[in-house]
């Protein structure tokens, strides 16, 4: 196949050799290292190939081996260039098209990012914009390090970069620090709730109570930092103290001598109320949609707009749709030309009236869902008294549901007065030494 | 006239072929022997020929250092022929050596 085109780009003639001793003339073009190929015997003739060097070398075989040639066909570019040689315009749309392609292949005509999770790309491309990096920009302009710069300045969990140009791409490939992505995940699990991981941040020295957020019965509690404040069975306000971050340490005679100050940490589990209400109006607009419809095709380039047809109308009540597709060079390359439709759907306007059994339907499925996402935060429901009741106008479910839930929120400690000397109370992880000091 | 020619090619190229096998070179280039490749009965690949004395497209006559040969056939046809070898495609029916 390459030997073909190689063939064919050099050019070569079909040449017919007639004689009284045709293979005479094939041996000697052999001993003289002229390449024949495709030799078809005729009738005391040969037709063959031969390349344009080749055939101006046969002239003294022919003279010696008395045989005759005739060119049967010219066949490869140079014979074509020659052919079309007066299309001057066709040499010149060639040039243009060779010239055109080699100044696109002087601007970025895509960015490709890589290896960033946390980041869409869209953020990272606008952010380069942001900073004159965009597609359909001169590579010579591209300073790559000021992008890998720039990158890291801006995003602090971004801990490697590298950005190179390959071709008529910007590459950019990005590291994201795993560990921090990891730990953004913890935070989500626990949805707010301490979980042991925070005992690894434990020299905070900054001591956080536990209050309750809303009014319950504590059920359990069960402290792992912090003086509980409340037992099993107490009945708790919003707002009130559940768990202490602020630790007593009591000298020898039982006085408070200072305290030792923590991040509250507790498992605590209430039983509260909730209050649950949803309403549902008894009609509903119905839209009856006519049979006719109006499209209107457009093309728009740069903001401008060119339309077929139209969608303007008389009708009261219309629906519009709209669909409009931009056109891309590359993955995420948009050119400022877009093409699309609008239909209008006129619609007939109906207020219907739902039966019974609908409005019980629709808000019973809401207050299940209202139930899951309750149960999948972690509430267990004991009782509910929701019942549904209709209105002239809207039907209306609500109700008091008795659930167990989790309760306490962290605040920030009010410090305690410490009847203590404020050395001691600088001393926040050794205070057993300080509790022998005081008490020798 | 024919044994009194044997009798003085043929010391050489026994003399020859011993030299060729005792020094372990290719007995095609020592010789100058011609190399035939067939696939199947439909391409023929020849090197070390000397020249095309015939050639339709039932018969192809070539010589070489060990005489004439003769490939019969349908639809023959020379797909290249260079100096160094050439290769024959066809219906190949018969490969014979004249001497």
């Amino acid at each position: 196949m390459l030997f073909k085109i190689l063939q064919y780009i050099r050019g070569y003639l079909c040449i017919r050799v007639t004689g009284y001793s045709a293979e005479r003339f094939l041996n000697a073009c052999r001993y003289r290292q002229i390449k024949l190929w495709d030799l078809k015997p005729l009738s005391g003739a040969y037709e063959m190939n031969i390349s344009i060097r080749g055939f101006k070398q046969i002239k003294p075989v022919l003279r010696k081996t008395g045989t005759r040639v005739v060119i049967v066909r010219r066949i490869g570019f140079p014979f074509f260039l020659y052919r079309y040689r007066r299309r001057k315009l066709f040499f010149a749309g060639a040039g243009l098209c060779l010239l055109f392609i080699f100044a696109l292949s002087k601007f970025v005509w895509n960015i490709d990012i890589r290896g960033n999770l946390t980041r869409t790309d869209e953020t990272l491309i606008e952010f380069l914009s942001s900073k004159d990096i965009k597609n359909g920009m001169l590579i010579s302009d591209v300073d790559c390090a000021r992008i890998v710069k720039d990158i890291r300045k801006e995003y602090d969990d971004i801990i490697w970069v590298s950005a190179s140009i390959e071709g008529t791409r910007l590459i950019i490939q990005v590291k994201e620090n795993e560990d921090s992505i990891a730990a953004a995940d913890d935070i989500d699990e626990a949805s707010g709730v301490k979980t042991g991981e925070d005992e690894e941040t434990e020299e905070t020295t900054e001591p956080k109570d536990i209050v309750a957020d809303t009014s319950c019965t504590i059920t359990s509690i069960i402290t792992r930092k912090g003086v509980p404040q409340v037992q099993p069975g107490a009945q708790v306000e919003a707002g009130q103290l559940l768990v202490s971050g602020q630790v007593p340490v009591n000298n020898d005679a039982g006085e408070i001598t200072g305290y030792q100050y923590q991040e509250s940490d507790a498992d605590i589990r209430g039983q509260a109320f909730l209050e649950y209400k949803d309403t549902q109006s008894l009609t509903y607009e119905q839209k009856i949609f006519s049979t006719t419809e109006k499209k209107e095709y457009f093309f728009r380039l740069f903001g401008y707009r060119i339309w077929l047809g139209s969608v303007k109308n008389d009708y009261e009540n219309v629906e519009i749709y709209s669909e409009e597709t931009r056109f891309q060079l590359s993955e995420n390359f948009y050119l400022p030309i877009s093409y699309g439709h609008r239909e209008a759907h006129p619609y007939k306007s109906k207020m219907k009236a739902y039966k019974k059994e609908e409005i019980q339907r629709i808000l019973t499925e809401r207050f299940l869902t209202y139930c899951e996402d309750l149960e999948k935060k972690g509430v267990e429901i004991i009782e509910n008294d929701v019942k549904i009741y209709t209105g002239s106008k809207e039907a209306e479910a609500r109700g008091t549901l008795t659930v167990v839930m989790n309760i306490g929120t962290s605040r920030p400690a009010q410090p305690l007065e410490a009847e203590v000397l404020p050395e001691e109370n600088e001393q926040s992880g050794e205070e057993m030494n300080g509790n022998d000091g005081s008490s020798d | 006239m024919r044994t009194k020619n044997q009798e003085h090619s043929d010391p050489p190229h026994a003399f020859r072929s011993k030299i060729a096998e005792a020094s372990e070179l290719p007995k095609d280039v020592v010789l100058g022997q011609p190399v035939l490749t067939v696939l199947g009965c439909m391409e023929l690949n020849i090197e070390n020929y000397r020249g095309i004395i015939e050639y339709t497209d039932c018969l192809i006559r070539l010589q070489t250092k060990a005489g004439q040969i003769r490939v019969k056939g349908k639809a023959l046809h020379i797909e290249y022929y260079t100096n160094d070898d050439m290769k024959v495609t066809g219906q190949i029916e018969s490969i014979e050596y004249k001497h």
